[in-house]
């Protein structure tokens, strides 16, 4: 089994519009995600939903700046690392990942203890 | 209260620094890990390089899978830790010191965690 | 330079060119399997291809002196094995995987000894959706082909270092990302199998567009891509589509004799049929019509059943363009790409008149402005429409675009004219 980070982006703008009573749905489709995961065979390692970039601060050099650090439509909102059995098995978990009106990236996660052959 | 702290690079800049340099960097890297232990919660991620990136996003009828990452900017997410600190201050005090903060292209963000 | 040292510097040549020509189907047969089997043994695409790389330069330098030897196969394979154990002694850290790795006995049950053919997994996994397009090609051509760096950035049009880079990013994804080499099953086979043919495809297609050259150059490409062509249709025999591409590329291979002659191109309509292959052709036909009889249809089942239409007249004048036009309307199902629409006008001309086909043709306008063929397509509706100078405009504005020689001189006629 190999770890991979699944990074979701998704449109801020759809946190920002939706209705308190929203919330429900958000909790349920990452609830059913999480069940997915085992149910395809994977398991969730760790993971975190970050707050909106309106939040966020940069640090560059010493300097602290308002602001995320990379500005664009979608941003990075939340992140699961996941066990998989290969990239393929990855991706299959991946497509279940609640993105909506984004996307999600995996990048394979450094292990320190195997060497790069 | 818990933050990510959310580590960017600029992988052309990167290939700049010699290998040296950067082992020196990574080993002092690895030492601020374990300085600052008791903030550090058990979740976080190092990432692979971006060039290992492969992004699924919603396509048509089936999502749709493309080599790269998901956002085309310079910069790219090398990892990110989830620090437990009692404010912002002692984030960014932490934060500070961390010893990539050295070379060129890189920056950290920190962004406030929801907590359900 | 005297006679005898001239007879011998002729067959020097001679059996270097023989060689050549030996080691490139040598090289075409066991590349693959090689470096699928050295993966399989060392556990790392990209030292297996590398070595692989290697074997094959050396072949080239030793068998063009010397001649190709009685098992070039065996040859190739044993260097290639060498070349990855040097590689490992270099590397200090792998001293216990060589320990793993050297013992011969090993070996021997790794290379050699499997009767499936490991090519397929190896090219399925080559044409991972997270591998970028065009470094699923490179990485085809060399993996599985064995051409080398220099032969696909001219093949490719793109510089030797990205062509280079390329590759060497996608072997180390492959590995660092855990892109499993395997035929995947379930739903994703489909879509996974319609990237292998669209490379083979791009293959077929990449060699006849070679900016600079002429018609005739870089028949190899277009060979290799045959040849995979029917690798996969024959390892795969219940994939209809994959029957599909082998037909199409069989149809294409037919005609290639009449549609360059002398390194110039000629039109479908305008080519000597008596030039075409009709022992290709029947191939084509009975390859389509095994793939019918799985009944499993898909595009390129349809666009073989095309180029069987064209195939199955005597001249130009008897093509059944209600059949082509049908099956032009089927295609769109699939795949609705504004070529297969641009294409789709010619026949729609034929079956519904000029005018109607030049409303389509500018409805793809913005999608093909930059395309050389588009404006040569509309060029053909201005002319039979006897709006002769908007002809001759599009006809000039296709010749500023298009890189290719042959294609070039094709137009420059009808410009002269």
């Amino acid at each position: 089994m190999s770890e991979y980070a699944i990074l979701i982006y998704e449109d801020p703008a759809f946190y920002e519009t939706m209705p308190p009573e929203g919330w429900g749905a958000v909790v349920e489709a990452h609830n059913e995600f999480t069940k997915g995961v085992v149910e395809h065979g994977g398991s969730i390692t760790g993971g975190g939903a970050l707050k909106p970039v309106t939040m966020a601060l940069t640090i560059r050099g010493g300097t602290v700046t308002d602001g995320p650090f990379v500005e664009s439509t979608e941003s990075f909102l939340g992140y699961y690392t996941v066990e998989a059995r290969d990239l393929d098995h990855a991706i299959e978990l991946a497509k279940l990942a609640p993105a909506t009106g984004g996307g999600v990236e995996l990048r394979p996660l450094h292990d320190p203890s195997a060497g790069q052959l | 209260m818990k933050y990510v702290i959310m580590f960017t690079t600029t992988p052309e800049l990167d290939a700049a620094v010699s290998p040296e340099r950067l082992e020196q960097v990574y080993r002092r890297t690895y030492d601020w890990f374990g300085t600052n232990r008791e903030v550090m919660t058990e979740s976080g991620a190092q990432l692979q390089p971006v060039t290992t990136a492969t992004t699924v996003t919603h396509g048509g009828d089936a999502p749709v899978v493309v080599d790269g990452p998901f956002s085309e900017a310079k910069e790219a997410i090398g990892g990110f830790q989830v620090i437990d600190v009692p404010d912002l201050d002692a984030a960014i005090a932490i934060v500070k010191t961390w010893p990539l903060l050295e070379l060129p292209g890189v920056s950290v963000e920190i962004r406030p965690i929801i907590v359900y | 330079m005297n006679e005898t040292d001239a007879a011998a510097a002729e067959s020097g040549r001679t059996r270097a060119a023989a060689s050549d020509r030996l080691l490139a189907r040598v090289i075409r047969e066991e590349s693959g399997r090689i470096v699928a089997a050295l993966t399989g043994w060392l556990g790392s695409l990209d030292l297996a291809e590398e070595s692989v790389a290697d074997a094959i330069e050396e072949a080239v330098r030793q068998w063009r002196r010397s001649g190709v030897p009685p098992n070039p196969g065996g040859w190739l394979t044993q260097a290639a094995r060498n070349n990855a154990l040097d590689r490992l002694r270099r590397e200090k850290r792998y001293r216990e995987k060589l320990a793993l790795l050297a013992d011969p006995t090993e070996a021997a049950t790794f290379i050699g000894t499997r009767e499936l053919d490991e090519r397929l997994p190896l090219l399925f996994g080559c044409c991972h959706p997270a591998i970028s397009p065009d470094a699923q090609l490179a990485l085809t051509l060399r993996a599985i082909c064995g051409l080398t760096t220099a032969q696909i950035a001219r093949a490719t049009l793109a510089p030797e270092s990205t062509v280079a880079q390329r590759i060497v990013r996608a072997k180390r994804k492959i590995g660092a990302a855990g892109i499993p080499l395997r035929i995947p099953e379930g739903p994703e086979r489909a879509a996974r199998l319609d990237i292998v043919l669209t490379v083979v495809s791009v293959m077929y297609s990449e060699a006849h567009l070679i900016a600079g050259g002429d018609a005739a150059a870089d028949r190899d490409l277009a060979d290799d891509a045959l040849w995979l062509a029917r690798v996969v249709a024959h390892q795969l025999p219940r994939e209809a589509e994959a029957q599909g591409l082998l037909s199409l590329l069989l149809f294409h291979r037919a005609r290639e004799g009449a549609r360059a002659v002398d390194g110039e191109l000629i039109l479908l309509a305008d080519q000597d049929r008596t030039r075409w292959d009709g022992r290709l052709i029947a191939e084509g036909q009975a390859v389509l019509g095994k793939a019918a009889m799985l009944r499993r249809p898909g595009r390129w089942q349809l666009h073989a059943a095309i180029a069987a239409c064209h195939s199955d007249t005597r001249d130009g004048g008897d093509t059944d363009w209600l059949q082509v036009l049908t099956l032009y309307d089927m295609l769109l199902a699939y795949d609705r790409s504004p070529i297969v629409r641009l294409n789709r006008t010619v026949a729609l001309a034929e079956v519904d008149g000029p005018q109607a086909a030049l409303e389509e043709v500018d409805a793809l306008r913005q999608a093909l402005t930059g395309y050389h063929l588009w404006h040569a397509v509309r060029a053909r509706m201005l002319r039979h429409l006897g709006r002769r100078d908007e002809a001759m405009a599009e006809d000039l504005r296709a010749l500023e675009l298009t890189a290719n020689d042959a294609e070039r001189r094709l137009l420059e006629a009808r410009v002269a004219r």
